[in-house]
């Protein structure tokens, strides 16, 4: 027995000095699962694709939300209720504008990543992390690797582009620093306004050359970028430069870095909007030959009946939005994600509606400023139709035959929503107004927006979903969209840029460079002409109080912005146009204004009341730079006033 | 008499909760998607950063010094004390000086800190026979502890009372209430006071803070180290026990001092909905907030509780951590006390039994504190569950 045990023991002793030797080693050396380095993101190349998908994020997820873009938050075309006791998005944007940005707790920060704005630095190191890494996946076509690096390129411009428009100058970080740089590396100064551009250009025209005329598959890759997309955001970015917002603007002459380097251009340079002009021309012809034009072949889906001209053009300008990018030779380029939201746009039309308002709160609230902007039916603004009774706007007046298709017959309603443009009525639903859609397709059976008091259908029933001022953002919402027994959405892509736009800018640019010129007016006119309108000269010189407006280039100019507005409404544009125009301060100066939402009677209805006091000074129109971002790297200067 | 004295090294491992601290984690399939393709078929996850490597990071190590002193006086009066000094250093802590233009996804941490504690624990006993009726003896103990951070990487923040080093590691750190504002006029002629780029304008009744760098704007700017540290830097307990023939009396005390804490009005605001996953509903009201709270009626300027809101978001200049919910957490508090009977031994033995003890104690008996609301040993939430007393009466029986 003892025997047995010591033989057993000095086994032991054998087998624990055999195991000690190898198995303590591997102990130790333990490869911790599923940590990668970002050297397997470029393994291959379907590993790589996932990297470029994650450089395009920001754009298609983030940036162009319109809950976040101050293109459409900032810009007062639609407001949300603030008051709401729980909110059902991030509304941080859309406080903005009744003055609470800050240096502490910036809103839209995009600088830092906070406040609801994206981390805009993030996704440009993301960029130059693909444009370093690129040559890694040894399965990569050089055909294909030459278009990711392009459309890398172009993303890095973009990302920089979107930091430019809300800061003006901005560190340009064209090659990432190691995790490890020093505390000297890391702190780099903002770049003059002049620089930016430059840099943002120089990398376009890196990158259009190698990009896609069209996308060939679209089944897979619709959304990616294309050479015209670029081009024609190329052109927006001159644009944004030639304005007045960064082209000689006084109010930041004085504007000089901690160097003393001053980073606005000290004086207009009018050879700016000769550039803009030029990648504006570069840009339609590279879209005409990717084979867009303006969309205004309407096809009535399948049950629509009835259908009067009237309507059909409607139906035709909202079909330039809402109609799906693959069949839309409007759209320059959209994000492939469908856009959600058109339950906040749609008014509750029917009892089962109002049982299921859960879904469709219609928050989205469009102000009086914002309906006043669409000209009468002679194509001219309400203020100026000689034959429209501007002053006597808000009056009742009962909706008769010749309307039927416009306005309920027999329901009273107000002057002001008689004889507008197509456009009117394609963009806003109003109290008595026809909504054509929502699952009627007999145009004479069409639902309207009974809207007064609690108990209309689509009045204010729940003080949580309830919209503010009686107006809906009806453009954004796809006719073929039902809501009444439950939704069902007929989803759309939201544009970044369409040809619509596009022509303005090149319409705009050539009013700046040349005067007015019948060239200039002809693209405004082409866009005028979708939507049933005459061309500029006839309409002003038949029907406005001004008829030699066209004549003037100051008359022009306000006639191109007017007609972006209107054409662009409720796209995120215009937050960015009344910026780079210096014009949102006093679009701002005035209170947002709706109806008396809870008034049943016509006559108490229509009285305007303040809905939202908007604050908008000099400042605003540069976003702040955090406080701790400023103290972290001492280099950066605050933007002016802040 | 016996004095000790060591000196060492002690390192720690636990400075992260991520066991792989030192290696790149990058997440292949999640993080910044996109979609593509008609209909949106085609979509991948992404690619997201949640450690960057980092080959030098490594534990952080403490520089120990002991001295102790152990003697015995007067026969029954035994001393220890204990002097320390511990120099900390490698302790790790997120790089600061990293601005978001770098564009990192994960932050960067380093071996980076500093810090010093030092203090004195203190013990004594002391037991005594007089005579053959009386016996008493007492015991008690001290503990003096501070600590502070010697370097501390931050930005260099121009207002000085930001500043991390020199201060005590566990120091509250918000702003200064002055009092609350008389009216909605006044909360908007004062120094701008909003907390989030939503957030709302304070009104009449709501906390008016110190506008510390005097720039008009009320932000994280205007924080500065408060009060004592959160942890006590003076810690003792004390007792005492007589024993006459057969009654016997005991106590025990215990207490802290130099120490502060924050009532937490996240946590205790009534009427907005609470943040404890088991209460449904809105938060429960504190009986001396019902009391004193600032209304149209009663416009205390510095009553216990400022405006009520019914959501947070209505209350949120309220909530800011501040002087206005630091209270002093020093206490002293009768933690036990005993008294007994023992039966003469030759009536237990007449009984059949070795020895017979009738006694009546208590725990937590009273608390005596400067702070009232509730006890300052619950911290910052009131509502969380209460020390109790408790009260035993017993019979000790050896057969």
């Amino acid at each position: 027995m003892n025997m047995i045990m010591k033989f057993n023991y000095r086994y032991f002793c054998l087998l624990v000095l055999m195991l000690s030797g190898t198995s303590c080693k591997k102990y130790l050396d333990v490869v911790p699962p599923n940590v990668g380095t970002i050297d397997y993101a470029f393994r291959s190349r379907n590993e790589a694709e996932n990297y470029l998908f994650t450089c395009y994020s920001a754009l298609q997820q983030q940036l162009n939300d319109l809950n976040r873009s101050p293109g459409n938050t900032t810009s007062s075309e639609i407001i949300f209720p603030l008051d709401l006791p729980s909110n059902p998005i991030d509304i941080t944007g859309y406080t903005l504008i009744t003055g609470t940005q800050n240096v502490g707790n910036p809103g839209l920060n995009f600088w830092d990543g906070s406040g609801n704005g994206t981390a805009l630095f993030q996704a440009i190191r993301k960029c130059n992390t693909m444009l370093e890494n690129i040559d890694k996946p040894l399965d990569l076509t050089a055909a294909e690797k030459k278009r990711w690096i392009a459309e890398t390129k172009f993303l890095k411009a973009y990302y920089n582009y979107s930091l430019f428009r809300l800061y003006g100058p901005i560190p340009l970080i064209d090659v990432n620093l190691p995790v490890e740089a020093s505390t000297a590396q890391v702190k780099y100064k903002r770049q003059s306004v002049d620089e930016v551009v430059n840099y943002i250009i120089a990398l376009f025209d890196q990158a259009i050359p190698d990009l896609p005329l069209t996308i060939e598959n679209p089944a897979k890759e619709l959304g990616r970028i294309t050479k015209p997309a670029a081009e024609a955001i190329k052109a927006e970015v001159l644009m944004t430069a030639a304005s007045p917002l960064f082209n000689g603007n006084p109010d930041y002459a004085n504007f000089k870095d901690k160097s003393g380097k001053a980073l606005f251009p000290a004086a207009y340079d009018a050879t700016k909007w000769q550039k803009a002009l030029d990648a504006c021309k570069t840009a339609i012809a590279d879209c005409q030959a990717a084979g867009l034009h303006l969309n205004t072949n309407f096809i009535p889906a399948g049950g629509v009946t009835n259908l009067p001209d009237s309507l059909k053009r409607v139906l035709t300008f909202q079909n330039a939005l809402t109609e799906k990018w693959d069949t839309n030779p409007e759209l320059i380029y959209a994000l492939s994600n469908d856009w959600h939201g058109q339950e906040y746009c749609i008014p509750r039309l029917t009892q089962k509606a109002n049982q299921n308002e859960g879904q469709n709160p219609a928050y989205f609230a469009v102000p009086i400023s914002t309906t006043e902007l669409f000209y009468t039916n002679k194509g001219v603004p309400i203020d100026e139709d000689k034959t429209w009774d501007y002053a006597n706007r808000n009056q009742l007046r009962t909706g008769d035959a010749a309307n039927f298709f416009y306005i309920k017959q027999g329901y009273q309603t107000i002057k002001a929503h008689f004889d507008r443009e197509p456009r009117f009525y394609g963009s806003i639903g109003f109290d008595g107004g026809i909504w054509f859609g929502d699952g009627v397709l007999d145009a004479k059976q069409a639902r309207f927006v009974p809207a007064r008091g609690i108990t209309a259908v689509a009045g204010p029933k729940n003080p949580q979903k309830t919209n503010i001022t009686g107006y809906w953002p009806k453009k954004l919402a796809n006719y073929l969209t039902v809501y009444d027994d439950g939704f069902n959405w007929v989803t759309y892509s939201m544009p970044v840029m369409r040809m619509g736009g596009l022509y303005l800018l090149y319409a705009e640019a050539l009013n700046e460079v040349n005067g007015p010129t019948s060239e200039a007016i002809s693209y405004v006119d082409q866009v005028r002409a979708r939507a049933g309108l005459d061309g500029v000269v006839s309409s002003w010189a038949n029907y406005s109080r001004t008829p030699s407006k066209p004549e003037s280039k100051e008359g022009l100019r306000a006639i191109i912005h007017q007609e972006r507005r209107i054409e662009l409404c409720f796209e995120g544009q215009s937050g960015w146009d009344l910026r780079r125009w210096k014009e949102l301060q006093s679009v701002l100066s005035a209170p947002l204004r709706g109806w008396s939402i809870q008034e049943d009677q016509a006559i108490n209805y229509y009285r305007a009341r303040n809905v939202e006091i908007p604050v908008f000074n000099t400042r605003d129109y540069l976003w702040p730079i955090s406080s701790t971002a400023l103290v972290v790297n001492d280099n950066l200067v605050q933007n002016p006033f802040w | 008499m016996k004095i000790r004295a060591s000196y060492g090294l002690v390192g720690n491992d636990a400075i992260s909760d991520r066991r792989f601290f030192y290696a790149s984690d990058v997440n292949l399939d999640a993080g910044g998607y996109a979609v593509f393709g008609t209909n949106a078929a085609y979509a991948h996850g992404g690619v997201s950063i949640n450690n960057y490597p980092d080959p030098n990071v490594t534990w952080e190590t403490s520089k120990q010094a002991n001295i102790a002193l152990e003697l015995t006086m007067f026969k029954n009066l035994n001393i220890t004390a204990e002097f320390y000094n511990y120099n900390r250093y490698n302790i790790l802590q997120q790089r600061s000086y990293i601005p978001t233009t770098s564009g990192l996804e994960a932050p960067i941490y380093a071996n980076l800190g500093k810090a010093n504690s030092k203090g004195i624990d203190l013990s004594m006993d002391y037991k005594q026979n007089i005579n053959k009726s009386w016996t008493i003896s007492g015991r008690g103990n001290l503990t003096l502890a501070t600590d502070k951070y010697t370097y501390y990487e931050e930005p260099n923040y121009p207002e000085a009372y930001r500043h991390f080093v020199g201060q005590p590691i566990r120091e509250g750190y918000g702003l200064i209430a002055d009092r609350l504002f008389v009216d909605d006029a006044e909360a908007q002629s004062s120094p701008t006071q909003i907390f989030s780029a939503g957030g709302k304008a304070p009104r009449g009744g709501d906390i008016k803070y110190h506008d510390l760098n005097g720039d008009g704007i009320i932000d994280n700017r205007d924080q500065t180290f408060l009060g004592y540290p959160q942890v006590p830097e003076i810690v003792y307990g004390y007792g005492l026990s007589v024993q006459y023939k057969n009654f016997d009396l005991s106590a025990f005390f215990q207490g802290q001092a130099r120490v502060s804490f924050f009532i937490d009005p996240n946590q205790v605001s009534p009427f907005v909905p609470s943040q404890e996953a088991y209460v449904y509903g809105n938060t429960q009201l504190v009986k001396q907030f019902a009391d004193d709270h600032w209304s149209e009626g009663n416009q205390n300027l510095y009553a216990t509780y400022p405006r009520l809101g019914t959501t947070r978001s209505d209350i949120e200049n309220n909530l800011q951590a501040s002087t206005w919910w630091l209270r002093d957490g020093s206490f002293m508090r009768l933690k036990s006390a005993e008294v007994g009977f023992s039966l003469p031994a030759s009536v237990s033995k007449a009984l059949g039994i070795k020895s017979l003890r009738v006694y009546f104690n208590g725990l937590n008996l009273i608390t005596w504190s400067s702070f009232k609301l509730w006890d300052p040993e619950l911290g910052g939430n009131g509502f969380n569950y209460p020390i109790q007393k408790v009260y035993n009466i017993g019979v000790n029986v050896n057969l």
